[in-house]
């Protein structure tokens, strides 16, 4: 596997929300790459854009958004550029993504067995599977159509399998079991189940562990790591959780109010951040272990995207902000080899 | 700060059960032991600590202790005051000494009502001030918190998540309480708005020699906000220990997994993980003897018996494990 | 220290900052649902021509002129005239009075009976609310006309008697929506916060719950407003409530229905009435349910 093919590419995304308030310019033409087989990063605050991200490479932006420009390249091909047929395919199957609720995202009435079947039945072909064991079964060599209860049968062997893989503790009982009866770590290993059920190329998992236990979400964290790995696909976590992202991701990228200011190796940027709203960010982080340095809060909070500040959207709260800054947007350049930055002080 | 001699907040054997099963019939087929018989005190001027992961009952403690729910058995002395032997009048009476800022940001301020209402809703049913007085007292209030005068008049839909939080610090100020429970006041909040939240708590407290009792499920802020830390589990205390200890060296395996979990914000750190098992038991159905014992790593035959007690061991510190008897 | 800001109209219209923020918001729903604009727009045609019935109608609407009865509508008489030789346009008009006064006071009187009610039951729980809520199934478990026609009967002839079944066979309804109201928004976090401040249970239910539990109730109340209007028609046509010579739009259609088939304009003028006071007040709740829907409102 070469790790430098790139397997998303984002350039100059951009994205407004139409409200009667006025237009939210929620992306500003932002731009990245995430490669194959790494555990990419996004970082960022309340309203910097990184839902509105991942909506729209899954095209799931709706009214009153709307995705103005930019293409979004998956192995090649700009999804921006796909017909909704062709999303719902790839939607699930090719590009899979883990929600913040699984409360919300599960239906409360449907076993779990049923919502995992839905999936796998969606996007897999259990034709060939379901007829050897009709003509197992049956004996009949001649049947060309696999019954719909066969059918069923191997989506919900499947949908086992699925399970057992993220390490459900007895998954034939779960797979009876309605939403409410499981705890909030096993919800959530039952939406990373249906993540993966279908072999996604991509999966994406936003703000995923935010609502669990700390002890819980350890243990989904690692059953992430080792998925990753069994699977061999690409991640990208998106979170606000700092301490995830040291942990998780090989290269991050920091987003503020609609912008990609800093994208890197996480090692680099935790080492040696450069753009003034990651250094502040991260002295604002309280530190579990080694020395207690005193939090650092930055001054002001975040903008708001109906008008944000002109020229670079950071420059009223940033202390080296020039005059330059509040006049001109500062574009993502490399500073060096693979460190990109999107402010003047290093232009 | 300096230690006073006896601790403001004392909290005896405190035990809230939920009873299961219909009312009516008054049939109550077992009970939901959300807190079972917790220890706690706290100095004034200092910030305790209480954490622990959902369902430990850490929110259900804080609401016990401010009498907002009725306590099954146990005592809470407040400045040696059984805060049980009040009446509802004198209850009332005390309430003012001790306040709540909450973790839901969303639902702490009623909609309807401007900041200015909100924030002196105290003050107006206490009969304390009114009119003009009122409002010199809410914006002076609110000045404390870093808001101002044209926030007055507004309504809490327009303000964002960090806001609100000051918003709500200030009126839990409003009735000049000596003590304030904060339940998760950071929760839910960005991380650079957190550390405005955090240094402002700090700096109220030095200002106005407050003392506080923050229940949080995050360590790492925990870190930097309290004097002492108890871990609790499925309604118990584990471990009770002076913050800066806690953080070299944890006692109690639970405590122990606890940090092990927590992620790092530093890649260049590499950390032994342990491995918990399982998931946290039903507070109806505890495990017998020690609470812990179906997910602890080191436990032994005696755990799945004896309960162990909470006991001091080097250092002041507490524990309730039988590894250290 | 007062700011210049706070003084004057400046002042002024920064307190109220807030809600004309809201006002225009609310307009800006309203542009959009060109339902809720009809309705409006023809409520406040009936709300103007009920304000200005007494100057505007053509005759004396109990005016008696027998030679001149069973016009067809015509120039002098643009609805024509009924059986007694009275004017029908002017009798709708002043009809029309009546019909907005009933719709309001019906609608005031259920609605505080059953928020009073239904909100003591919501937070006081227990027996109260048991005892409560049996008695609001009790009214529930009769057909509202029914029970309005017997309680009419038993109180005797009249409209006022007849407001007053109504209203009693309404507020049920209130006291359960308000009651379901009042139990989501006991657990909210401003309810805590006042406790902990000292507020008493009464300043709790009637300055916080309350207040937050009419939002949904509004939608029906204007919706009901027609409902009334119906309701109190329906007890007019049948002889009960409203009695001649009241111009009551359902003791009107009583009256022409004896000839309705070569007259047909006596009882079809006062049908039309109500058929768009009704209208009007079921668009202006369906538009209301949108803009006080919260998941279609933005910040």
């Amino acid at each position: 596997m070469n790790v430098l093919d790139v397997a998303l590419r984002v350039r100059g995304l951009e994205v407004n929300f139409y409200t009667y308030a006025g237009v939210v310019k929620a992306l500003d033409g932002i731009s990245f790459d995430i490669y194959h087989g790494e555990i990419f990063g996004l970082v960022g605050e309340t309203g910097c854009g990184k839902s509105v991200t991942v909506a729209s490479i899954l095209r799931l932006v709706d009214k009153p958004g709307r995705i103005i420009s930019g293409e979004i390249l998956f192995d090649g091909e700009d999804l921006l550029k796909k017909t909704e047929k062709e999303m719902r395919k790839i939607r699930g199957g090719e590009i899979a993504i883990v929600f913040q609720d699984p409360m919300t995202y599960l239906n409360p009435v449907l076993r779990i067995g049923e919502q995992l079947t839905e999936t796998i039945r969606e996007h897999q072909d259990l034709t060939g599977e379901a007829l050897e064991i009709d003509r197992i079964k049956r004996q009949k060599f001649t049947a060309k159509k696999p019954s719909k209860k066969r059918l069923e049968e191997v989506a919900l062997r499947r949908a086992e399998k699925a399970l057992g893989m993220v390490k459900m503790p007895n998954p034939e009982t779960v797979i009876d079991q309605y939403p409410h009866e499981l705890s909030g770590g096993m919800r959530q290993r039952v939406m990373i189940a249906m993540a993966i059920s279908c072999n996604p190329r991509l999966l994406i998992l936003d703000e995923a562990t935010t609502f669990l236990d700390v002890t819980i979400q350890r243990q989904i964290l690692e059953l992430i790591k080792d998925l990753k790995d069994d699977l061999g696909c690409t991640l990208m976590i998106i979170t606000h959780d700092m301490g995830i992202i040291a942990e998780m991701c090989d290269r991050m990228a920091v987003m503020y109010a609609g912008t990609i200011v800093e994208c890197a190796d996480t090692k680099k940027i935790f080492n040696t951040p450069i753009h003034p709203y990651t250094i502040g960010l991260l002295n604002a982080i309280p530190q579990p272990i080694g020395e207690m340095k005193e939090l650092k809060p930055l001054p002001g909070t975040v903008p708001g995207l109906i008008n944000p500040p002109s020229g670079c959207r950071f420059h009223p709260r940033c202390p080296d902000a020039k005059e330059m800054c509040s006049e001109v947007k500062p574009e993502l350049r490399a500073v060096e080899g693979r460190h990109l930055v999107a402010c003047h002080l290093y232009n | 700060m300096e230690r006073k001699e006896e601790p403001i907040l004392r909290v005896v054997n405190l035990k809230k059960h939920f009873p299961l099963g219909g009312r009516f019939f008054g049939k109550s087929s077992g009970s939901v032991k959300a807190v079972d018989g917790v220890n706690l005190e706290v100095e004034s001027g200092q910030t305790a600590a209480l954490v622990g992961e959902s369902g430990c009952g850490k929110t259900t403690l804080g609401r016990a202790i401010l009498r907002l729910i009725d306590i099954t058995s146990g005592e809470i002395y407040f400045r040696d005051v059984n805060l049980l032997n009040l009446n509802r009048r004198e209850m009332r009476e005390m309430r003012m000494n001790m306040q709540l800022v909450q973790q839901d940001i969303q639902s702490a301020l009623d909609p309807r009502m401007t900041i200015k209402a909100s924030v002196g809703e105290g003050l107006v049913v206490y009969g304390i001030d009114k009119g003009k007085e009122l409002r010199e007292k809410v914006l002076s209030l609110l000045q404390k918190v870093g808001l101002g005068e044209e926030h007055l008049n507004r309504f809490p839909q327009e303000f964002s998540g960090g806001q609100r939080q000051r918003i709500c610090i200030s009126r839990a100020l409003a009735l000049n309480p000596k003590f304030i429970i904060l339940d998760e006041p950071t929760a839910s909040l960005d991380v650079s708005v957190q550390a405005q939240i955090l240094k402002l708590l700090r700096d109220l407290q030095n200002e106005l020699d407050l003392t506080y009792l923050f229940i949080s499920h995050d360590l790492s802020v925990v870190r930097y906000i309290s004097d002492e830390v108890y871990v609790m589990y499925l309604g118990k205390i584990v471990e009770k220990t002076e913050t800066r200890n806690i953080f070299k060296r944890q006692l109690h395996p639970y405590t122990r997994t606890l940090f092990s979990a927590i992620p790092i914000p530093d890649p260049n750190v590499k950390r032994e993980r342990l491995r918990l098992k399982g998931e946290v038991p039903s507070a109806i159905n505890p495990p017998s003897g020690c609470s812990f014992h179906p997910r602890c790593p080191d436990t032994k035959e005696m755990c799945s018996e004896v309960e162990p007690e909470l006991r001091a061991v080097e250092g002041g510190r507490l524990v309730a494990c039988h590894l250290y008897n | 220290m007062e700011s210049d800001s706070a003084k004057g109209l400046g002042g002024i219209i920064d307190r109220h900052k807030p809600f004309l923020q809201e006002l225009r918001h609310i307009l800006y729903l309203i542009r959009r649902s060109p339902l809720s604009l009809l309705g409006i727009t023809l409520f406040s045609v009936f709300l103007l021509l009920a304000t200005l019935a007494p100057y505007i109608m053509p005759y004396d609407p109990f005016k008696i002129n027998l030679s001149g009865a069973f016009q067809r509508p015509n120039i002098e008489h643009l609805f024509g005239t009924d059986e007694m030789g009275r004017d029908i346009l002017s009798r709708i008009l002043w009809g029309c009075r009546i019909s907005l006064q009933v719709g309001v006071t019906v609608v005031l009187i259920s609605l505080c009976i059953g928020t009073i009610l239904g909100g003591i039951a919501g937070y006081v729980g227990g027996a109260v609310e048991e005892i409560i809520m049996r008695f609001t199934d009790l009214v529930l478990a009769f057909p509202s006309l029914v029970l309005a026609m017997a309680l009419s009967a038993a109180l005797g002839p009249g409209l006022n008697n007849a407001i007053f079944a109504i209203s009693i066979t309404w507020w049920p309804w209130y006291a359960r929506l308000i009651r379901g109201q009042v139990l989501s928004i006991r657990e909210a976090g401003f309810v805590e916060a006042a406790r902990c401040v000292g507020a008493s249970d009464f300043r709790i239910l009637f300055r916080h719950i309350i207040p937050n539990s009419l939002g949904p109730i509004i939608v029906n109340a204007s919706m009901d407003f027609g409902w009334a209007i119906l309701m109190t028609s329906s007890l007019g046509f049948l002889g009960i409530g409203a009695q001649p010579p009241e111009p009551e739009w359902g003791a009107m259609i009583n009256a022409g229905r004896l000839y309705f088939m070569d007259k047909p304009w006596i009882a079809t003028f006062p049908g039309l009435a109500i058929l768009f006071v009704v209208l009007a007040s079921n668009l202006i709740g369906d538009g209301l349910g949108e803009i006080l829907n919260p998941r279609l409102r933005r910040r």
